[in-house]
């Protein structure tokens, strides 16, 4: 690695750890795409790899974003912040513009996009949100003990927050003030201003409850599955049947029986249960510790990160990876109530793995620029 | 802060670690209750109407298939209004076939099910289906099709509506075409749906097994048209013909005439569809002679080359039995060729009853064969205790027994099989859907019916009829056949012996010695205007199948000169011997010789001769090779030369015998 003439720093590799996680947990993705959707292929596209085809497509511009995002001088993303926050309002304003923005099953959510089909603004929105957040932070940190200088802080995540809730899209909306928070709280957010922070959300959250019936059956879903099996229920107790017939080894790759319909969304949402039914606990162990590495190695970026900007968005593009990982794997063993969120790098989705690996990039690029200590090594 | 970012980190991986600690609980603790609901919300028992399995010919050719058809059902309840119900019906009507009024009938009843028409052609379903008539819907059934048509038609009979055999193969192997009886069941989507297999959704399959059988179809429509052919040539009421194996006992062929179409057993006649082959008894004639005569050769009470005198008539506890002619002297291999009646009936009636019984029994005479098929006669064959003191000589010349074609098959094959009575086999082995072998049948032996020796004896006397005998109508060009003729009279039970009433018999095997094709063809009432004997209408129904079956087969035919030819080659070396031998005369072989060569070739010798009848030798009172003292008087037969000879076998239209 040559030095840069602007930097003084020294420049390392990008972390193995990052990369070879990221790939291992690709080419899950790509047996398992290919597995739980084959049904889905068939059927709707007549032809049993068309997921597979077009995951394998994103994961090629996903990898070519990675390497780009990881050579980039770092002072780049920084300055890119403010041109962000506007590219994100402009998606997300026009995702919402009937005739423009593609609806399905009542979600105005996807831009056309040519050759890839369809593009997930909101999929965007939460890394730009990471780097905008990042830098005002970073530039305004005195500000951060202030319940005034908080609010300012949030208003660029809040107003994302409330166009994608508007698409509707409430799952990935509410992850975007979710990231925000884990930035302020990095840099250094008063106990007090987050506790009420949370109860705002909380009361929040009441509200949105309220107001649509439909989230709070799902609550109810998860909280006693059981007493609905066939309704409520249902979607809690075929993710645990997938699993759970899976065993210790599973039925092996391709053999599993409940993403034939049983499981709602087997390629995306609940491909982790296909994973533990074909495959079985070594297979769902071996994810999830993917994962782990990726948080590991992920707040280990931003441990060794001088500058406050760096340590920021390290900290929060970590957050968002292993966050939604954490979070879906909850959804489908049952831990939390049932949230549409994808499983990132595994699930099937062109916009989630190309921000996902553009997110790894971003991770890498940092990576190679930290401070050297004896105790780096194991990330402080 | 890197306070809050090792608080961060540590909080994701704890919580990952509940992850991990809940995948445990769910995929280790609880995994025997997820398999279970797993399993049983996901398998489920076939409700699906299994494919009746095909039955194919031992070279894979389909005989009988099962199509895909749709049926047309309705719910009842639908149609509860009358209104309703009279304008579907009339609809329908002329689409289905029916009348309206029937539908109607057919609609007004309680329930959610009624069939309105079963197994309709395509055209008709698609036309139907195109309506979306609420209340109308289709079932799947198969429809059983028979590619060859009426081809084989009496060894693989038919089905009924619900697709269970009724008749033939279909009836005896219908377990194993509609499949085995296992608690079958699929694994299916949240919709009951079958999922797919390696990426294809493919449909459990829960085919019958295939039968495959010894028959071959190219041989079985040779016979099928040989037989009809010669029926049709000698206007007769119906003829049936075996081909076996005969080392191995599988029915090569097997048909009737008249026969009938397997895919439409409705519109023919009841006994068109009898398989006459098997149930039909008639009485055999002189087809009889080689089985007895094996008999009596086994227990060495005569042998081929053994002089006897034919006086045209035997006398027999008062009754005068006639043969067709006055055969003079002759040796028993030439009574086979003549098909003598005096002689065979001697031959007969030097075996003990209860020899000739049991010799008969173990030709597989008077039982069952065990042939793969329903309908099947044993025959009739008294036991001792009801014999009259004519019954052995009756025997002889295959009287007071009746037999079916497929017993005098394998009888036949028998002979040509070193005396080995095999178990005839329809059946030789049953696939699975895949094509796995699930059973295999071979070769099984019934019993020895007589000694390898005898066999090889009687071969050679069988030999002959076929080479210069009455038989000769079924020799094929290159190739050895042993056979022998048989007209049988037709008897009625209340008024015995019709007369003008005759079956036309032929039994045979080619090549001699190392046999591919045995048959027996028998030929029921041919105009007697036409001809009746066996020799005539039977043996060329023999030469016509033998020949094409085997060029078919690639059988080699066999090297040297053919019988015919040897048989000539005798005459000329019978002509220059006179041998005398220790002042004796050793007496040459007569046979074959015109009255001139004899008259010439004894005048040299010291021995007299007293001819009786013209024409060639066919017989004399001294056996050849026997030493006799100088002078000693020979009688010779003769007859008129063969190609103007009578193929004549039958039995004595006129004699006298008691009525039974």
């Amino acid at each position: 690695m040559k030095p840069r003439r602007r930097h003084r720093e020294t420049l390392f590799p990008p972390d193995a750890f990052l990369v070879t996680t990221t790939l291992f947990l690709m080419a899950v993705g790509f047996i398992f795409v290919y597995s739980a959707g084959v049904m889905k292929a068939e059927i709707y596209y007549g032809s049993t790899s068309h997921f597979l085809v077009r995951q394998a497509l994103a994961a090629v511009i996903g990898i070519v974003t990675m390497i780009v995002l990881s050579r980039i001088p770092a002072d780049l993303l920084e300055r890119a912040a403010g041109p962000f926050a506007i590219l994100t309002f402009l998606l997300l304003f026009l995702v919402l513009i009937p005739g423009v923005g593609i609806k399905i099953s009542g979600a105005r959510r996807w831009l056309p996009m040519p050759l890839l089909g369809r593009f997930q603004p909101s999929e965007f929105a939460r890394l730009a949100v990471v780097i905008v957040v990042a830098r005002y932070v970073a530039r305004n940190g005195e500000e951060i003990g202030t319940w005034t200088g908080v609010g300012k802080m949030l208003l660029p995540p809040l107003l994302f927050f409330l166009l994608i809730v508007a698409e509707p899209d409430f799952d990935t909306a509410m992850m975007i003030p979710a990231l925000a928070l884990v930035i302020l709280f990095v840099a250094g957010l008063p106990w007090r201003i987050l506790t009420g922070i949370v109860g705002v959300l909380l009361a929040g959250a009441a509200a949105l409850v309220a107001a649509a019936p439909y989230r709070l059956e799902r609550i109810r879903g998860f909280l006693d599955p059981w007493s609905d099996v066939q309704g409520k229920g249902y979607h809690i107790i075929q993710g645990w049947t997938a699993m759970g017939s899976g065993g210790l080894f599973g039925k092996g790759i391709g053999q599993g029986v409940q993403k034939y319909g049983f499981l709602p969304e087997p390629h995306t949402d609940f491909i982790f249960a296909v994973i533990g039914e074909e495959i079985g606990l070594i297979g769902t162990v071996l994810v999830t510790a993917g994962f782990i590495v990726l948080a590991w190695r992920g707040y280990r970026a931003a441990l060794e990160q001088k500058e406050p900007f760096a340590r920021y968005a390290a900290a929060g593009v970590t957050a968002l990876i292993t966050g939604q990982a954490l979070l879906n794997m909850m959804v489908v063993t049952g831990l939390a109530p049932t949230t549409g969120v994808p499983l990132p790098l595994i699930s099937y989705g062109g916009t989630s793995i190309v921000f996902t690996c553009a997110a790894i990039g971003i991770l890498l690029n940092f990576s190679r620029r930290r401070v050297s200590s004896g105790n780096g090594r194991f990330g402080g | 802060m890197k306070g809050r970012i090792l608080f961060l980190r540590a909080a994701t991986i704890a919580a990952f670690a509940i992850v991990m600690a809940r995948l445990f609980q769910i995929q280790i603790l609880d995994h025997e209750k997820y398999l279970a609901r797993s399993l049983r919300q996901s398998h489920q028992a076939t409700r699906l109407e299994r494919e009746r399995g095909p039955i194919l010919d031992r070279r894979g050719e389909a005989l009988a298939v099962s199509i895909r058809v749709k049926s047309l059902a309705a719910d009842p309840k639908r149609f509860s209004d009358p209104v309703a119900r009279r304008r579907i019906a009339s609809r329908l009507a002329p689409l289905l076939g029916i009348s309206s009024e029937e539908i109607e009938r057919r609609l007004d009843r309680k329930g959610d099910f009624a069939w309105l028409k079963r197994k309709l052609p395509d055209t008709v379903a698609e036309a139907i289906a195109a309506w979306k008539e609420p209340g109308l819907f289709f079932e799947t059934e198969f429809r059983r099709e028979y590619p060859l048509g009426s081809s084989a038609a009496h060894i693989l009979g038919f089905v009924g509506i619900d697709d269970d055999g009724l008749e033939g193969i279909e009836k005896t192997e219908n377990r194993l075409l509609k499949g085995p009886r296992i608690a079958a069941s699929f694994t299916h989507d949240a919709r009951g749906n079958p999922i797919p297999v390696n990426g294809k959704i493919a449909y459990p399959e829960y085919n019958g097994y295939k039968v495959v059988l010894t028959v071959d179809a190219v041989i079985q429509s040779i016979a099928e048209e040989a037989l009809a052919t010669q029926v049709e040539a000698y206007e007769a009421k119906s003829g049936s013909i075996v081909v076996v194996d005969p080392v191995t006992g599988e029915i090569l062929a097997l048909a009737n005439v008249p026969t009938f179409d397997p895919g439409a057993p409705a519109r023919s006649k009841a006994s068109a569809r009898r398989n006459r082959a098997i149930s039909d008894l008639f009485e055999p004639g002189s087809s009889m002679k080689p089985f007895v005569g094996a008999i009596a050769m086994e227990e060495k009470l005569v042998r081929s080359n053994e002089i006897f005198e034919c006086r045209g008539y035997l006398e027999l506890y008062g009754h005068k039995i006639r043969c067709y002619k006055s055969h003079g002297w002759l040796d028993y291999a030439r009574a086979l060729e003549v098909s003598c009646n005096v002689v065979a009936m001697q031959v007969a009636q030097r075996l003990p009853k209860e020899m000739l019984y049991d010799g008969l029994r173990r030709f597989g005479y008077g039982e069952k064969s065990g042939i793969e098929l329903t309908g099947e006669a044993a025959g009739k064959l008294r036991p001792v205790s009801e014999w009259s003191g004519l019954s052995p000589v009756m025997l002889g010349i295959g009287q007071e027994i009746s037999v079916t074609d497929l017993q005098l098959a394998m009888a036949t094959s028998a002979l040509a099989n070193g005396g080995r009575l095999m178990k005839p086999r329809l059946v030789r082995k049953i696939l699975d859907g895949e094509g796995n072998v699930v059973e295999s049948f071979g070769p099984k032996v019934r019993r020895q019916a007589v000694s390898a020796s005898t066999a090889r004896a009687m071969a050679a006397a069988l030999e002959r009829v076929v080479a210069s005998g009455t038989g000769r109508r079924a020799q094929v060009k290159g190739y050895s056949v042993a056979g022998k003729t048989g007209t049988g009279q037709v008897a009625d039970p209340r008024l015995g012996y019709l007369p003008g009433h005759y079956n036309a018999v032929f039994i045979g095997w080619t090549p001699k010695k190392n046999p591919v094709l045995a048959m027996a063809i028998v030929i029921h009432e041919p105009s007697v205007e036409k001809g009746y004997y066996g020799g005539l209408v039977a043996a060329p129904v023999f030469q016509w199948v033998a020949t094409e079956a085997l060029s078919y087969l690639e059988v080699p035919g066999e090297m040297g000169k053919s019988i015919v030819e040897k048989s000539r080659r005798r005459r000329a070396r019978a002509r220059r011997q006179i041998t005398i031998r220790n002042g004796r005369v050793i007496m040459p072989d007569l046979k074959g010789l015109t009255l001139r060569d004899v008259k010439e070739l004894l005048e040299r010798a010291p021995i007299r001769f007293r001819p009786q009848g013209s024409g060639v030798a066919v017989g004399q009172s001294i056996a050849p090779g026997e030493a006799v003292p100088f002078d000693s008087t020979v009688s010779v037969t003769f007859e008129p030369p063969e190609e103007i000879q009578e193929l004549v076998d039958i039995a004595p239209p006129e004699k006298e015998r008691p009525a039974r």
